[in-house]
């Protein structure tokens, strides 16, 4: 499936080295301002001078995703969209600028090309990570609610969910009367899934104290489950 | 000087030495009549200028005389050995002493004779380079050694050794044959490469002496030591190491050169002490749980000759010390988690015994010292009573009840002597408290109501226990402490100068009125509940505050009713009682003069106190037997109706009925605990800051690291606290991590 993408994009990216960012290219034609206003016409909001929930809905649709699908979550970045469930006109059409794309079908193709790009390349997941967070943030708030954040940490992760997640928002559930996820939480947590190791988890390191509380209901509920079966053995001989 | 003269001349006019000789030899005789230890040297001169044969310039003179010098000398010595050689023991040493002192004698006469050949004619030599032409002396000693102490020595020294073993075994000895046995070797010593520096070299001692007598004693204490060991318990053996290690001292000084002490008490330390370390140590426990001072004293400036010798008895004592702390805490720990005064004391008594071993036995030796702190910081912060309690911080608060107790007015106040030292006391105790943000928490409180209700037994001692803490911990410290102190002083004046005003106004006071004035900030209290204050107290209390806002413009006044307090004075009961009661109780009372009877809900529209609160005051009514009612004391609702109680009665006429309610008691002590973790946060936060507002980029462990060092005089911050507070100020914008460096923080200014 791989290599059908890479070939149908060889056209696209104007014979260009497949593997060079699309968005700096450039060698392609820029974007008629007039398709990308008529494009903007078909969503907008009827009162409002920006595309909300159901035009985004719309746009979904057409192009063949589900509002919480983790392409919407891309194309959200890549449009530099600053609320949920909104893109004003300036996001959406500068977004779409950079992304040379006029159409439906090619927003499409970028968002696949972003996507796959996304499983490799580290350093443009973190900012797609990072971005997320500030993408969840309501306004005015310095730290995402913990429903949202549980969300979006499953969304941004569905490509590649690291072994720890499931854990993590499980624990995340029972805190109930958490005040909500900061960012220096939230962009850590990226490198705690690097160490994804709960066993060496050393508590004296600079994490956030939340992985502390993490690890220690974690070890808590290991050490319980092997009491747990010590105590079961011995039952199941009888 | 005649000798003198006659080398002199000879060695001037050589061509007519031949008569000249003749009247040397008679003046030599002569003085050899007179003294029989002179006999070596005349029989050097007298053959020597017998054989004498006069050469040729002058010049070449004094190499003759020294040739034949030195060829008498070898001839005299070879002779001499041939007596000596087969001597042994003490025999050998009688021998060799003898004959050293008599040849060192004439040496010296004969050196003083050819001073003008040493002068001349061997300087000469020397400077030209000629290494082996010495100064007569010299010659003397070069030959000595040659001839006769390289062929008897190791016969010699074999006896000296003999004869210190025996000594060393108690025998008594003539030490006057090692001595010159000693001091000849030391005398032998030449600087061979300028022999005529008088400088003292010391290769012959060393070599021929010194490194057999070391390990000769090596050897003698190895064995000794074991075998003392055998029959004899440890503490026999100090006492034997302790009296061997000045027996030798005291021989280095009787007869070995002194260069041989460190030496030699290396040798013996290590030997006597270092070799049975693993003894010492085991022995240090059972001393210890024997409490045996003296022993333990000289166990300690045996083994603190050792280097790093100490390290095992400081681990063991720490140990110890703490043992003995916590047993002593939880052999009585059910009655000192409710007796502040036994629980202080308790840790003091185990804290005095050791303070007093390190200090004497042990010298108050930096090591034991800070086992002994090591020790009782663990104990104290952590032991019975705080595991029981279940409260980390008990021992805190109970340090600070203690020193309540000592300052509150009772009738079992100390003198005033007695109450510093108990106060000193505590100090100590304070000392080792990590906590000390708690004590200051608890302390305040009661020093407030100690202040407040006017139940301190003495303002010297408060005030002298304020300046104790603030040395320990410094001025912020005690800071609020110090004001709340001062708040009182200033009251009282402000009382007389109301009660002028008043004068003055010729307003006559319904009320005898006295108050309190207290900054806020400063004092422990929380703020007061509202309620419609009884018409009665309603006048004193709008012309004071008319009083105070008029005199301290912008100032505004809280009252604090659950501090304040009244007497009720009774009319209705058969004898006058006077109560003494909270404000809330006489609002309650006064509501009596009017009707006899009440719902107890009607009270509460009256008085305007909350329904809980208002309850308990009524509980405690009807346990002083004032108010009565048809339900139950526990069951008292707000349909509940109470009466006054006309048939009071008590034989006491003056009655306390203000007694603290228990939701109070209870909301104070969580405050407590609620501010305490408050403030740390605080005190974290702003230390933080404090460090990076220096650093502007630092790493973490060392940011943690240094907030607990600044903290140390406070508390002991833990450590998921500290991160926490980490993570607000990240939040807070005050810190950023660095980006790409995960364990880095830098300061957003």
């Amino acid at each position: 499936a791989r290599a059908s993408f890479k070939k149908s994009q060889v056209p696209l990216n104007g014979g260009t080295n497949p593997k060079a960012d699309i968005f700096l290219s450039g060698k392609e034609p820029s974007v008629a301002d007039n398709s990308l206003n008529g494009l903007f016409e078909k969503y907008k909001d009827e009162d409002e001078d920006a595309i909300l929930s159901e035009g985004i809905e719309a746009l979904c649709s057409d192009l063949g995703y589900k509002p919480d699908d983790f392409a919407i979550l891309v194309l959200a970045w890549r449009l530099d969209a600053s609320q949920m469930c909104r893109f004003t006109k300036t996001e959406f059409i500068q977004g779409l600028q950079q992304m040379k794309a006029d159409n439906v079908e090619d927003i499409r193709s970028r968002l696949i090309q972003n996507i796959e790009k996304l499983k490799t390349n580290s350093e443009m997941f973190k900012k797609l990570y990072r971005f997320t967070f500030r993408f969840g943030l309501e306004e005015g708030n310095r730290t995402v609610t913990r429903e949202m954040a549980i969300i979006l940490w499953r969304l941004v992760f569905s490509l590649n969910p690291p072994s720890i997640l499931d854990r993590w928002l499980n624990y995340l559930e029972q805190c109930s009367d958490m005040r909500g996820i900061p960012k220096d939480t939230w962009n850590m947590f990226l490198n705690f899934t690097e160490i994804c190791d709960i066993t060496s988890y050393d508590d004296t390191e600079a994490w956030p104290s939340l992985f502390d509380d993490f690890v220690e209901y974690e070890t808590d509920r290991t050490n319980q489950n092997i009491s747990q079966k010590e105590r079961e053995t011995p039952c199941d001989r009888l | 000087m005649d000798m003198y003269t006659l080398v002199y001349n000879y060695c001037t006019s050589v061509h007519s030495t031949a008569g000249r000789n003749q009247s040397s030899k008679a003046a030599m005789r002569r003085q050899g009549n007179d003294c029989p230890t002179y006999g070596v040297l005349f029989a050097i001169e007298s053959s020597l200028f017998s054989q004498f044969v006069p050469g040729g310039g002058a010049q070449l003179v004094g190499q003759d005389l020294y040739k034949k010098l030195r060829e008498f000398l070898e001839g005299y010595l070879i002779d001499l050995l041939k007596s000596g050689v087969d001597l042994i023991d003490e025999e050998v040493l009688t021998f060799y002493t003898k004959k050293w002192e008599e040849f060192q004698f004439s040496s010296k006469v004969l050196d003083g004779v050819c001073a003008y050949i040493n002068r001349q004619w061997v300087k000469r030599e020397c400077e030209e380079g000629h290494k082996d032409v010495y100064q007569i002396y010299q010659l003397a000693l070069v030959s000595w050694r040659k001839h006769l102490f390289e062929h008897l020595n190791k016969q010699v020294t074999n006896a000296v050794l003999k004869l210190i073993e025996r000594e060393r075994n108690g025998e008594p000895i003539n030490s006057l044959l090692v001595s010159g046995v000693i001091g000849c070797y030391v005398e032998l010593g030449l600087n061979e490469e300028n022999p005529n520096t008088r400088a003292p070299n010391l290769t012959v001692y060393t070599e021929s002496f010194e490194n057999v007598f070391i390990e000769d004693t090596e050897r003698f204490y190895i064995n000794e030591s074991v075998e003392f060991l055998r029959i004899n318990p440890v503490t026999e053996y100090m006492k034997r190491v302790e009296q061997r290690l000045q027996e030798e001292q005291k021989r280095v000084r009787t007869y070995l050169h002194e260069s041989s002490g460190t030496r030699l008490s290396k040798t013996c330390e290590k030997v006597l002490i270092e070799k049975h370390l693993e003894n010492f140590r085991s022995e240090f426990q059972n001393l210890l749980n024997s409490d045996k001072y003296n022993d333990l004293g000289r166990m300690y400036d045996l083994v603190s000759r050792i280097p790093e010798g100490l390290t095992e008895l400081k681990k063991v004592l720490e140990d110890h010390i703490y043992q003995q702390g916590t047993g002593a805490l939880e052999s009585c720990y059910e009655a000192a988690i409710n007796d502040p005064k036994l629980y202080v004391n308790t840790i003091l008594d185990v804290h005095k015994k050791y303070h007093g071993l390190v200090s004497t036995s042990f010298k108050n030796d930096n090591g034991f010292v800070s086992a002994l702190d090591k020790a009782c910081g663990k104990f104290i912060n952590t032991n019975a009573v705080t595991v029981a309690s279940k409260s980390p911080m008990k021992s805190a608060e109970l340090l600070a009840k203690c020193c309540d107790l000592l300052l509150k007015k009772s009738s079992k106040n100390p003198e005033e002597n007695e109450l510093e030292e108990a106060l000193n006391d505590c100090m100590v105790v304070f000392k080792y408290i990590e906590d000390k943000d708690v004590v200051r928490s608890f302390y305040s409180k009661m020093l407030a109501k100690r202040l407040v209700h006017h139940t301190s037994a003495s303002d010297d001692a408060e005030s002298s226990m304020i300046s104790k803490l603030k040395q320990a911990c410094g001025y912020e410290y005690t800071v609020k402490l110090q004001r709340m102190f001062q708040d009182i002083g200033t009251s009282k004046t402000l009382n007389v100068r109301y009660r002028e005003f008043l004068r003055n106004e010729e307003i006559t006071p319904d009320i005898d009125f006295s108050i309190q004035v207290l900054s806020s900030g400063s004092w422990p209290f929380n703020q007061s509940y509202s309620f419609s204050m009884p018409s009665q107290l309603e006048r004193p209390y709008k012309q004071f505050n008319d009083y105070y806002t008029s005199a301290h413009s912008g100032r505004k006044l809280n009252w604090l009713y659950q501090m304040c307090k009244g007497d009720l004075v009774t009319n209705c009961f058969k004898n006058k009682y006077t109560f003494q009661a909270s404000t809330f109780q006489m609002a309650v009372l006064l509501q009596f003069n009017d009707q006899l009877s009440f719902t107890v809900q009607q009270i509460q529209t009256n008085t305007g106190i909350n329904e809980d609160q208002l309850i308990q005051i009524i509980q405690i009514l009807l346990k002083t037997k004032l108010l009565t009612s048809s339900d139950d004391e526990s069951n008292i609702t707000r349909s509940s109706v109470v009466e006054l109680f006309e048939n009071y009665k008590n034989k006491k006429l003056r009655i306390n009925i203000n007694v603290p309610l228990k939701t109070e008691q209870k909301v104070e002590q969580e405050n407590t605990q609620k501010t305490i973790e408050e403030d740390r946060k605080l005190e974290i936060q702003a230390a933080i800051v404090r460090i990076m507002k220096t650093r502007k980029v630092y790493q973490h462990m060392m940011l943690v690291g240094e907030v607990i060092s600044i903290l140390a005089t406070r508390f002991k911050p833990k450590i998921p606290l500290i991160k926490k507070c980490i993570d607000t100020l990240i939040e807070k914008e005050y810190l950023e991590r660095v980006e790409n460096q995960k364990d880095t923080y830098s300061y957003l200014a």
